[in-house]
């Protein structure tokens, strides 16, 4: 129960009694709130506060001097100071652990910065990295500059009992950002942020350049930066090991592999065997930087009182349905009112964990029972068909988080046929990572071959550290080889270099020619794949254009695929694609169109999330833009946002829908401001919350606009592909049976949404106002400087 | 214990609380209870003796009763093959409805299940669900009852495509 809630100790609030001085040094305090506490602390003096309450010995503390001219002399005031002091720090410590390393790679200095007093206007994760590019990159730098800088952000949940907390947000300039990277953050789950939570920091701030290749340790306070060169050209896997045992068995490591090294934009790093934030390696690799390792023994403290903390934490897990909050069964169960063929919620009878031993059955999965919520989700099933239960070891996933979505399969056979461990794991993209080059294989898409080739593929990205792009690099790789344009602009002897004949016959065994030349930039074909979409169509010079046509592709802008755009959620779907330097990898508003549930019931929910049925459409059956979609929008990329930003997952929330006949299949949309609030002991409600959400949102736009250096966003930022306004059988837009929406009334989604966000109408700049509002004048103000508002 | 009428308070609640029992369990497992089975049960636990028609009176007594008394404890009408009953805390009337079809006609029951879909969430059906429980058919029954269904009376056809993998049905039906 690590990390669930430590008992107060030592600490009676009614009772002045100070006992905590030194017997926990630095350690954090929980914070036990009495009734009554919260609105503030009586005050006996006019300018100090102290605790309402009586001594041991029956007697109440009273001021007598004169305070505040006299108050040196006046032990109470100093003792009311102190205690100010102490509650301060015991509340602001509530879920951060306090300290934001800064490890600056050029000087070698190490030292920590308050996370409290620095970061928590904007809590953690991707705020935490908004904020540190903000002040400290300028504009103009390049991703792979030593100016660069990469925020590792945890958020006050990590490393809590909260569920799905395992989240750490990596933003740094977008090396894959075309045509002028831009910012952006990776996240990855694993177990890298509760580690670094539990060894006492909140982030890590990485700067500058070492002259040599390096990894840090981080071992609770005990913070180095030692020397790498016998891992450099190691693959993630090998360099894990290698830190694993120097360091023991429960040391967390993330870690570059040889695509980071080379600086390939399409590079991950890794933690925890199988989690990785894409896109940021070669930020790593151009700082020499190869691995973070971390390890710490302390823990996290919840403000809130432990019986509350467990009860809401037990709420949270209630609500939970399967991998991506799909919250019915994908077949009818004996319990389930409703089911879906394409929920996530594989879990039923007779579907077994075949690879375990002995075999276990998935069975009915009743959402009332909380200790079988991992049986629901099976990714490999999901996406390799029925054939991948025989192969199921379990699932596997993140620090606090029951879904367990990196399904662990276990096929003894390509052991020996392709040389590669016979276990792997992984999920979404990752799984798919070797499956997705092919078109077709002999047996099938959903054959062994296809489970071949994902064993392949994971097992050879996951240790070079390669990027899918989700996937983009893929559908870019067949696009090429359909079109003939790899075999016209590689040299025959490149070309004749690989081969073709099992590429075209779905032989797993291609994946050994093509992956390692990306990973160590071998030949032309490798080099251009490595760069990522948009510097790859530059290089040989092709038309952007034609891949914001194919349907196919789903090619988006910027160098970036959609992520659960039109073709799942309509306008909103857009709209929310518009918004970021890469794809937005926001799941707030597919996890609610598609979790499974009746279009009745998701309108009658949607009516009270967003003050409107409509906000929601049937999929393949849309109707025209208004306000309730522009609502959803808002409230999902705020969302995404807080879960960035407090380590919640963002895949699996948020938690508006349930798997609960009971409650109507109510989840609770306080749910983010109920954790923030126990946890830290900052008590915020949902609105408060959400617009501290808005607030890091906002950040990340002015980030944009000012390293863009325009505020005519909506024309060079937030553009939407010609695919969606297409439909391959030409059938017109909101009628039955395409997604296919119209030019005109994406734009006005987008006027909307401008304006429901306080932003200019036209141009899609923030006004200053907007920025005011949301605690960043400063912003404002020096984006006014630039002529930047809206 | 006894296959007579007169049976003591004690003797009746407990086979009130096996019948109740024995249909909660079965709910929870995924299936319908019969009457037969609900009285093999009893016979199983030694409380009901032989098969006489005094007894099997008595037991359908008591089952009535149990009915009665427990909310959650519903009957489904007979269609043949004698009253199949439930437990509502354990079983949606949905998944009854597709164990009922499933043992009665397959194909109507595939037809049904697309209807639904169509109708309720709306959305085109997977073919894998129906190698799922509680369907457990294989891909070859699957491609039978499909190519039987296209000739079916309201059934103008059907249409299967692959998206990466997963086939989706849609069935193009006549207009009643």
């Amino acid at each position: 129960m690590r990390g669930l809630q430590d008992v107060p100790k030592g600490v009676s609030l009614g009772d002045v009694v100070f006992r905590f001085t030194e017997e926990q040094g630095d350690e954090v305090f929980p914070l036990r709130r009495e009734a009554k506490m919260r609105g503030g602390l009586p005050r006996i003096c006019s300018n100090l506060r102290i605790l309402a309450g009586s001594h041991r010995d029956g007697t109440t503390p009273r001021c007598t001097n004169r305070c505040p001219a006299a108050w040196k002399g006046c032990s109470l005031h100093r003792l009311s100071q102190e205690v100010e002091r102490r509650m301060w720090n015991m509340a602001k410590h509530g879920g951060w652990a306090g300290k934001v390393l800064r490890i600056d790679l050029s000087t070698g200095r190490i030292s920590t910065e308050d996370t409290v007093e620095k970061y928590k206007d904007v809590l953690g994760g991707t705020g935490l990295g908004y904020e540190v590019l903000w002040e400290e990159v300028a504009p103009g730098t390049k991703p792979l500059d030593p100016a660069n800088k990469i925020a590792f952000g945890t958020g006050p949940l990590a490393g809590t009992g909260a569920p799905c907390n395992g989240r750490t947000a990596i933003t740094t300039l977008w090396p894959t950002c075309w045509p002028k990277p831009l910012v952006a953050s990776g996240h990855m789950g694993g177990q890298f942020a509760a580690e670094l939570k539990y060894a006492g920091y909140d982030g890590i701030i990485i700067e500058g350049k070492a002259d040599r290749p390096v990894y840090v340790s981080i071992m609770d306070k005990k913070v180095e930066i030692k020397d790498a060169r016998h891992l450099r050209g190691q693959g993630i896997r090998r360099t894990t090991v290698e830190l694993s045992q120097q360091f023991g068995p429960e040391v967390c490591v993330a870690a570059i592999g040889q695509a980071g090294e080379n600086l390939i934009p399409m590079s991950v790093v890794m933690n925890a065997y199988s989690h990785s934030a894409g896109g940021v390696g070669a930020v790593m690799g151009s700082k020499n930087l190869k691995a973070i390792a971390v390890h710490g023994t302390g823990s996290v403290k919840i403000a809130g009182k432990k019986e509350e903390w467990e009860k809401l934490v037990k709420l949270h897990l209630s609500l939970l349905g399967a991998n991506n909050q799909h919250v019915v069964p994908s077949s009818p169960q004996p319990w389930a009112e409703y089911y879906s063929p394409g929920s996530r919620w594989k879990g039923s009878r007779g579907n077994k964990w075949g690879a375990s031993e002995p075999a276990i059955d998935t069975g009915i999965c009743d959402p009332h029972d909380l200790n079988t919520i991992a049986y629901r989700t099976n990714n490999a099933a999901f996406y390799l068909g029925d054939i991948a239960w025989k192969y199921t070891v379990r699932g596997n996933g993140c620090t606090g988080c029951p879904i367990r979505c990196h399904t662990m399969i276990k096929v003894p056979s390509v052991a020996a046929k392709y040389g590669i461990p016979e276990v792997g794991m992984n999920t979404c993209g990752g799984l798919n990572f070797g499956r997705s080059f092919f078109r077709k294989f002999p047996d099938g898409a959903r054959g062994m071959t296809s489970m071949e080739a994902c064993m392949v593929g994971m097992h050879m990205s996951d240790d070079y550290g390669l990027w899918c792009n989700y996937s983009q690099l893929q559908r870019d790789f067949i696009k090429l080889y359909e079109t003939g344009i790899i075999k016209n602009k590689l040299g025959e002897k490149e070309f004749n270099s690989y081969s073709w004949d099992k590429y075209e016959k779905g032989d797993p065994s291609f994946l050994f020619e093509l992956l390692p030349r990306i990973a160590l930039k071998q030949g032309e074909l490798g080099t251009v794949l490595g760069l990522g979409t948009g510097y790859m169509l530059e290089a040989w010079s092709l038309s952007e254009e034609e891949w914001k046509k194919d349907h196919r592709l789903s090619y988006w802008k910027m160098g970036h695929p959609k992520h659960h755009a039109s073709e799942e959620v309509g306008q909103c779907g857009v709209i929310i694609n518009t918004q970021y330097n890469r794809d937005p990898q926001c799941h707030s508003h597919c996890n609610f169109t598609r979790n499974g549930l009746p279009l009745e019931v998701q309108k009658r929910l949607a009516a009270e999330i967003w003050g409107t049925p409509d906000a929601v459409d049937a999929l393949g059956s849309y109707t025209p833009m208004n306000i309730g979609k522009v609502r959803m929008a808002k409230w999902s990329l705020i969302r995404k946002e807080l879960h960035d930003s407090l380590s919640l997952c963002n895949w699996m929330g948020p938690w508006v829908a349930s798997p609960l006949k009971e409650r109507g299949y109510h989840g609770d949309d306080s749910m983010e401001s109920m954790l923030y609030s126990q946890a830290t002991g900052d008590p915020k409600g949902r609105e408060e919350l959400d617009q501290v959400g808005e607030r890091i949102f906002l950040l990340h736009r002015a980030l944009t606009i000012r390293d863009m250096g325009t505020k005519e966003m909506s024309t060079r930022h937030d553009t939407v592909p010609e695919w969606v306004y297409d439909d391959p059988e030409k059938r017109p837009a909101y009628t039955k049976g395409t997604t296919r929406l119209d030019r005109d009334d994406v734009k006005v989604a987008m006027g909307m949404f401008y304006e429901e966000m306080g932003w200019d109408k036209t141009t899609g700049a923030p006004k200053a106002e907007t920025y005011r509002r949301l605690g960043l004048a400063k912003v404002a103000e020096e984006l006014g400087k630039k002529g930047l508002l809206g | 214990m006894s296959d007579r009428h007169d049976i003591s308070p004690q003797t009746k609640e407990t086979i009130i609380d096996v019948i109740a029992e024995s249909i909660r369990r079965k709910s929870q497992a995924g299936q319908l209870a019969s009457e037969n089975e609900i009285y093999q049960e009893l016979l199983k636990h030694d409380i009901l003796k032989g098969d006489s028609e005094e007894s099997q009176h008595l037991f359908k007594e008591i089952l009535e009763e149990t009915l009665n008394r427990y909310k959650d404890l519903e009957k489904l009408p007979d269609r043949g093959e004698g009253p199949r009953f439930y437990s509502s805390q354990f079983m949606t009337e949905s998944y009854t409805r597709i164990l009922l079809q499933k043992e009665t006609n397959l194909l109507l029951l595939i037809a049904e299940v697309v209807r639904e879909s169509s109708a309720v969430y709306p959305r085109p059906v997977s073919v894998d669900l129906f190698g799922d429980s509680p369907f457990n058919l294989t891909q070859s029954e699957l491609q039978g009852y499909l190519r039987q269904m296209a000739g079916e009376e309201g059934i103008q056809g059907y249409h299967a495509d692959d998206n990466f993998g997963r086939k989706r049905i849609s069935l193009f039906l006549a207009t009643p």
